[in-house]
């Protein structure tokens, strides 16, 4: 059995704890002395886990990047390439046809971090030139 | 926060205005119990009688949307009985003289009919909070920020920790209690649209001349003027001024107010892409869909409610071609001719973080390794970090003096009626969090609930209407009609429901008004205008409700079993239509 | 010997929960149902704590099942949930609240042919997590501390208390 150790993704208490890892399967959690929960878990954080193994009861995983090009076609399956050049040529024409300020860029208040929200603000500021970034603190 | 959530077990009195910890943070509510056992006094100001009302040393049933009158006649209060710390206003504090102006107008005999409080249940309060030693914390949460006089409420809340002096000092001043894990990260971190990271404005010039240095690019790329909040999203595709939207990890159609409306309006998007894990109600409307890796498959700091930076591992690899969602940015950004490659988060936080803020200068990933922790502001490497902010009464303004504002109150934008007599109050489930995306797919916690969730009801309110306890009920407003089960519930107060935004067939938000404040523009979730009404045939509901519930899913499923449909010929439609793509029936459990 | 449950401080709990979660938890495995075998009730403005099985030494429940569905474990009330046969005599004996009836669709197999789902019924009531090592799960997940286990010491350690606050003020008694 390995142990990860995680902060917990729910609110913002900030629990630490381990994620207990069994063939490659996220199978419990068992709590850190971190510094506001010492010791302690909610039931998120004994039982928050196990959406990581995709268990598919409300909803399914996504592991493959999807597109389609017009709404009235389905999705289907591309590879990662088809998928982000689309994305940065259409950006690209609606940024030279509307301006910057036509695009619109959330970063994430959940289980994301940090890093992808420093990422996301740069991608927005610098290479679309958009102050349109924000995240979802106001629900 | 200006405290430490550790150091709220230290204060002398704990004041929750609008917030319900045992909810929604129960490691903090543990410290109210912890607080209250080493001496505190506990005052609760809230519409609903909260678990924590419970070891309060005074309960005050405030009437809902009463919020600003109810603040302004407990600074009066506070003036009135002679607890204004004199000295710490004359040196600490500018604006005095105005802020007595308007908050002299509400005596609490006053505002008794609005905010339902006996006065001199507000003049001991009042009390209690000024002269508790050695200090008094305020705590809210969204019961302040979700209504329309929001900024309006939160500034009248720190103009009374300052003129009481209950700010500066250890342990104490205001504590507004975040909700989401990393809602103050992402604050912090600049996805903000009037912010870079570490809250540096976007109108300050040589702001943007540091961040255009350090991204390398002239500084007139950078836009010069503040960004359009997200929940404006909605009104900002229908009026034409935004055409594409990247969204990342959120999922709008289930958290924003009034859905089934947004959810039109984004049809008029030119270019839709969703970032995410799983097939939410807003990925099943994206253009592009992006799958990224899940907590626990991703590395990187989270900020706790009380600023404390914290570092998380991954403990699983990554499934399928799922990439980090910094990873498909740095690479979109490259293909769109702004390159950004970093090897890994501690590059990224190294370089996009500690360097651009000064602030957070100290927290590197070795001080937060293990058990470790950075509490910023840390602006050095040997800094301990700062659990208290303002100490000595120095505050965040160029004269380092606190601003006391006052504002006069007004009432909720949808006021019941005689169609709509109920108000609706939007809260949290123990158990599920936010849209429900990873918790509901927690087998344990959906055992524990699952929809159509519940509506909590005044048992008058109940009788009136012939519902019973676990009824299916409707509920409707000028938004829409959805149904869910009444619980009766006796700590609630008459006229009004509760219930929680994390169902997606008993959907509050399909309920709310869409309606944001002026300043923050953040929606009144806590206060609109609904009716309530008994389903006569129970059995025909459950079995309605069980239809929703599996069509919904079912929606869902067909949708992510297009990532298992390869086609070289895209967009070139194929024999293969939705019925191809059905998922087997649920499989027999062994 | 007298027997050993799991008591509850109600000024102590938060309601939170967690100890439900946890109670489930330790029942989520196959052949049990899983339920939470205690439940936090929050009445009127003063009590909210988890109601739990008492372990009653002369346990009316225990009594009144036909199936020994219930039953004497040494110093607890131990369960068999495949005895049960959905009566509800336990319910109405338990003056507690603490015992459960429900009704769980199960699909009986006969090889790989799937026969009609039947509705079976199962008595819920806790077990004292006597096969888990490190004791009761819900005491173990209490987030502040409200829950203990309580045995025939702690009663004679209160009652020792009580009688030296009556010596102490003998007029509260009289």
């Amino acid at each position: 059995m390995e142990k990860h150790m995680v902060v917990c993704p729910y609110c913002g208490s900030g629990c630490k704890f381990n994620l207990l890892v069994e063939n490659g399967l996220v199978v419990g959690s068992e709590p850190l002395n971190g510094l506001t929960n010492q010791g302690e878990l909610c039931l998120k954080g004994y039982s928050g886990y196990d959406f990581i193994n995709d268990t598919k009861i409300l909803t399914p995983r996504l592991y493959h990047p999807m597109m389609r090009t017009s709404r009235e076609k389905p999705l289907k399956r591309v590879s990662w390439d088809t998928a982000l050049d689309f994305v940065a040529e259409k950006l690209l024409a609606i940024k030279e046809k509307y301006g910057p300020d036509s695009i619109y860029c959330t970063g994430s208040s959940r289980g994301t971090g940090n890093e992808s929200n420093l990422v996301m603000q740069r991608f927005a500021r610098a290479c679309i030139g958009t102050n349109n970034v924000d995240n979802c603190a106001r629900t | 926060m200006s405290c430490g959530v550790p150091g709220m077990e230290d204060a002398g009195c704990l004041f929750l205005f609008g917030y319900n910890p045992n909810t929604s943070h129960p490691i903090v509510a543990r410290r109210v119990v912890r607080a209250k056992e080493k001496g505190a006094k506990i005052i609760v100001a809230d519409p609903r009688f909260i678990e924590t009302a419970r070891i309060a040393d005074i309960y005050m049933p405030l009437k809902n949307g009463s919020n600003v009158a109810f603040l302004n006649s407990f600074a009066y209060s506070i003036i009135d009985q002679g607890l204004v710390d004199e000295e710490f206003v004359r040196d600490h504090t500018t604006g005095y003289e105005d802020f007595v102006k308007v908050v002299e107008r509400y005596a609490p005999e006053r505002t008794k009919d609005i905010t339902g409080i006996d006065p001199a249940m507000m003049n001991e309060a009042a009390r209690m909070y000024a002269t508790a030693e050695p200090s008094s914390i305020i705590c809210w949460g969204m019961g302040v920020c979700q209504q329309v006089q929001n900024v309006e409420a939160v500034h009248t809340c720190a103009a009374i920790a300052c003129i009481t002096h209950q700010i500066g000092k250890p342990n104490s001043g205001v504590a507004p209690v975040r909700g989401q894990n990393n809602v103050q990260g992402a604050c912090d971190m600049g996805a903000l649209p009037n912010f870079f990271p570490g809250y540096q404005s976007v109108t300050n010039p040589e702001v943007r001349e540091k961040f255009a240095k350090a991204w390398n690019i002239p500084v007139d790329k950078l836009s010069d003027h503040v960004g359009y909040k997200v929940s404006d999203i909605g009104h900002l595709v229908e009026d034409g001024k935004v055409h594409a939207f990247v969204n990342m990890g959120e999922d709008p159609l289930q958290t924003e107010p009034d859905a089934a409306n947004l959810k039109r309006q984004l049809e008029g998007l030119d270019l839709f892409v969703c970032l995410d894990i799983f097939m939410t109600q807003t990925c099943a409307e994206a253009d592009v869909i992006l799958p990224a890796t899940s907590w626990g498959e991703h590395e990187g700091v989270f900020t706790a409610c009380d600023r404390t930076f914290q570092y998380f591992s991954a403990a699983v690899p990554p499934k399928g071609e799922c990439r980090h969602d910094w990873q498909i940015i740095s690479d979109l950004s490259t293909r769109m001719g702004y390159p950004m490659h970093y090897e890994n988060t501690k590059e990224i936080w190294d370089k996009e973080c500690r360097e651009l803020w000064p602030g957070a200068y100290g927290a590197t990933y070795e001080k937060m390794a293990g058990l470790g922790h950075a509490q910023w502001p840390i602006p050095t490497l040997d800094h301990p970090g700062s659990p208290d902010l303002f100490l000595g009464g120095k505050f965040s303004t160029p004269d380092r003096r606190a601003r006391l504002i006052a504002h006069d109150f007004v009432y909720p934008t949808e006021m019941p009626d005689e169609k709509y007599p109920l108000v609706l109050c939007s809260v949290r489930e123990v158990g599920h969090y936010s849209c429900r995306s990873m918790t509901g797919n927690c087998e344990q916690l959906t055992d524990l609930a699952d929809e159509p969730g519940y509506a909590h009801i005044a048992p008058a309110d109940a009788k009136a209407r012939g519902i019973e306890h676990d009824d299916l009920i409707w509920v409707y407003s000028r938004r829409g009609k959805i149904i869910t089960r009444a619980f009766v519930d006796d700590r609630i107060n008459e006229g009004a429901i509760y219930m929680t935004y994390q169902w997606w067939i008993g959907k509050t938000n399909d309920l709310m008004l869409h309606h944001v404040d002026s300043r923050s523009h953040t929606p009144e979730d806590k206060y609109c205008a609904c009716q309530v009404e008994r389903i006569d045939d129970q059995m025909w509901a459950e079995e309605h409700c069980q239809e929703l519930y599996m069509a919904l899913k079912e929606r869902l499923f067909k949708k992510a079993d297009r990532q298992y449909v390869d086609s070289d010929e895209l967009g070139v439609p194929t024999e293969l239509d939705e019925a191809d793509v059905t998922p087997d029936p649920q499989p027999a459990t062994a | 010997m007298g027997s050993k449950f799991v008591i509850a401080d109600p000024r102590l709990c938060v309601g939170c929960h967690s100890c439900m979660a946890a109670c489930l938890v330790k029942h989520f495995v196959p052949g049990d149902v899983p339920m939470a075998r205690l439940n936090v009730v929050s009445i009127g403005n003063g009590m909210t704590t988890p109601i739990v099985c008492h372990h009653c030494e002369d346990a009316p429940c225990a009594a009144a099942c036909p199936t020994t569905a219930l039953y004497h474990d040494g110093d607890r009330v131990a369960v068999d949930i495949s005895r049960c046969i959905g009566c509800r005599s336990c319910v109405i004996a338990c003056p507690f609240g603490a015992v459960e009836i429900v009704s769980r669709q199960s699909t009986a197999r006969l090889r790989d042919v799937k026969l009609n789902p039947v509705e079976e019924s199962y008595v819920i009531k806790c077990d004292r997590c006597v096969d888990r090592e490190n004791g009761p799960a819900c005491i173990e997940a209490c987030t502040s501390h409200a829950l203990r286990l309580v045995s025939d010491a702690d009663f004679r350690q209160t009652v020792a208390a009580k009688h030296a606050k009556t010596v102490e003020s003998p007029q509260s008694v009289l």
